[in-house]
């Protein structure tokens, strides 16, 4: 008995020591991930701002409070579309083909790659854009969603990473003075550059099978006038405020979600819907030999 | 030293909490039943309820039936209100309801749930009830189906049966009588075991559509035995757990928390240590 008296301070020491040096570990994991995903986004970034025909929304002036921008009045004669520009993310979308679109929140952090892999969601859940483990993840299309044929709803899932980086800084847009100096998303696909303006922020969660509740994950496509104005009237009813942004059967949505802690299972949505098609972009070719 | 003992004591507790996450965790009673009312308001073209009350107030049309899907439970009541001859589906999901009632003169509704104590289909409602009811009350003269199993059918009229009425499923009991309490008190009807699809009344008339139900006499010189059931979903007995218990499958985006605990588990550890030492130096 004296013998595990006198043993016992030396068992709870090394108990501790062995749980540092865990947690310790897992620190500095977490410190590798995060370099190396600003690593590889800053060269895929820098790759993009070197292309002839970047386009930077950096600097747009968000809109005045309560003002909508005005429609252009219709004309006699519409105007031809621009002729079509190099993908500013060319680079990236030839060096991974698992890369569906580019996702930039001007003036946030958010300017990532979307990653689609049907046959496996998960699969860049915790790997980086490389493939390599990371704990950051990529930002994930959702398997359901399509950019090409569009579907009515993209969503996109990102990581609520304590850095900030992923979607780590989209709780945010809970505070409503956030939401009016960032309500411009913008989506780069292979294709054309798709700009969003956000239309609702709540809190929901991943519900059971069971549940016959609104699921914001279970709408991808509105064939109806009905399913559209269900998805569209659940959001703004859940809506943490009043974005005054307005949609119709028609329009199209882009859905970002995380994880949030608020319920077990919780989720922070933010819905925005697409405003305009900006560039469209030259086909990805490459050379003939196959070099790029 | 006893100190020491019990400080020890409170520190190993305290580590395996903090440790054991779910083990923190205390969970939470059944609360008391609630009682909503159901009304399907034609403006919305769509289902809204009021909770805490058995009467929906009209001047407001009440909150969306997702909000009552979070938060209904079994046990609960539910009173049903529709002045509407388009009202979609009632679904009130997998629960056990204690009441489920049709108010007087409710339009065609159809409800599924996934199961109810007590069914109270009130004079000129008309409609169909989704699920195995173990007590049924019908009064007056309604347009109703029942198409899942009812272990007790109680018909109530003043005067004359005028109602359509069907069970799909299987009848343990069925009594048409006057009103409780009504002079002169008569039964009409006294039946008992109907076989699934069985049971039928139309204009009143009582047609069964199968032979095998039993009278009191011949009920009550049977011995048990097990009653046929209508057609059910087999339910195979596995360790594994009921896939509608399960989440849906979304992407779990949330940062891993672990080198947390691992660090308070690590701070725990060491205190207890030092206080330890310190209590043999």
């Amino acid at each position: 008995m004296k013998n595990i008296k006198k043993c016992l301070p030396a068992l709870l020491f090394c108990m501790g020591a062995a749980l540092l040096i865990g947690a310790l570990f897992l620190i500095f994991r977490q410190f590798a991930d995060d370099r190396s995903t600003r690593n590889t986004v800053r060269e895929l970034q820098a790759s993009a701002e070197a292309s002839p025909e970047s386009v930077s929304f950096s600097s747009t002036p968000a809109p005045p409070e309560n003002t909508r921008a005005p429609k252009p009045e219709p004309s006699a004669s519409p105007e031809p579309d621009p002729a079509p520009t190099e993908n500013p993310y060319r680079d990236s979308f030839l060096a991974n083909p698992d890369m569906a679109a580019w996702l930039q929140i001007p003036d946030t952090v958010i300017d990532y790659p979307v990653m689609w892999t049907p046959e496996d969601e998960n699969y860049y859940l915790r790997r980086g854009f490389d493939g390599s483990k990371n704990q950051n993840g990529c930002l994930i299309l959702d398997t359901d969603s399509c950019v090409d044929p569009l579907t009515t709803n993209l969503i996109i899932h990102g990581h609520n990473m304590k850095s900030g980086a992923m979607f780590g800084t989209l709780k945010k847009y809970e505070d409503e003075d956030f939401f009016r100096n960032h309500r411009t998303v913008i989506l780069y696909t292979e294709k054309c550059m798709r700009s969003y303006e956000v239309i609702a922020v709540f809190r929901s969660q991943v519900y059971k099978k069971s549940e016959s509740v609104f699921k914001y994950y279970k709408f991808f496509q509105a064939d109806t006038e009905e399913e559209f104005n269900d998805f569209y009237e659940n959001i703004k009813a859940l809506s943490l405020y009043d974005t005054g942004v307005t949609a119709a059967f028609g329009d199209r949505f882009l859905t970002l979600s995380t994880c949030s802690y608020h319920v077990e299972q919780g989720r922070l949505v933010v819905v925005a819907k697409e405003v305009e098609s900006g560039d469209s972009y030259l086909p990805l070719q490459t050379a003939e030999d196959g070099t790029l | 030293m006893k100190k020491i003992r019990k400080l020890a004591g409170v520190l190993a507790a305290v580590t395996a909490l903090v440790l054991l996450p779910k083990a923190s965790v205390l969970p939470a009673k059944a609360a008391e039943p609630v009682t909503y009312a159901v009304k399907y308001v034609s403006d919305e073209l769509g289902w809204r309820f009021q909770a805490n009350t058995s009467v929906f107030d009209s001047s407001n049309n009440g909150r969306e039936m997702y909000y009552l899907m979070q938060d209904i439970k079994d046990g609960d009541l539910v009173v049903i209100y529709n002045d509407s001859d388009n009202a979609s589906d009632l679904n009130l999901g997998n629960v056990h309801l204690s009441n489920v009632t049709y108010v007087q003169g409710c339009h065609f509704t159809i409800v599924f749930a996934g199961g109810v104590d007590d069914c109270y289909v009130l004079g000129g409602s008309s409609g169909t009830m989704n699920c195995d009811v173990k007590n049924a009350y019908v009064y007056d003269t309604v347009t109703f189906n029942f198409n899942n199993n009812v272990d007790n059918l109680y018909l109530y009229a003043a005067d004359k049966f005028n109602s359509n009425l069907g069970v799909s499923g299987t009848v343990g009991h069925l009594t048409a009588s006057t009103l409780p309490g009504q002079e002169p008190y008569r039964v009409a009807f006294d039946y008992y075991d109907f076989p699934a699809g069985a049971l039928y009344f139309k204009d009143g008339a009582f047609q069964p559509t199968a032979s095998g139900y039993k009278t009191p006499e011949e009920h009550a010189q049977q011995s048990p035995q097990p009653q046929p059931e209508a057609p059910q979903p087999e339910v195979t007995q596995t360790d594994s757990p009921d896939p509608s218990d399960e989440y849906d499958e979304v992407p779990k985006t949330g940062q891993n928390s672990l080198y947390l605990w691992l660090l308070l588990g690590a701070g725990i550890c060491f205190t207890g240590s030092f206080l330890l030492r310190r209590s043999e130096g």
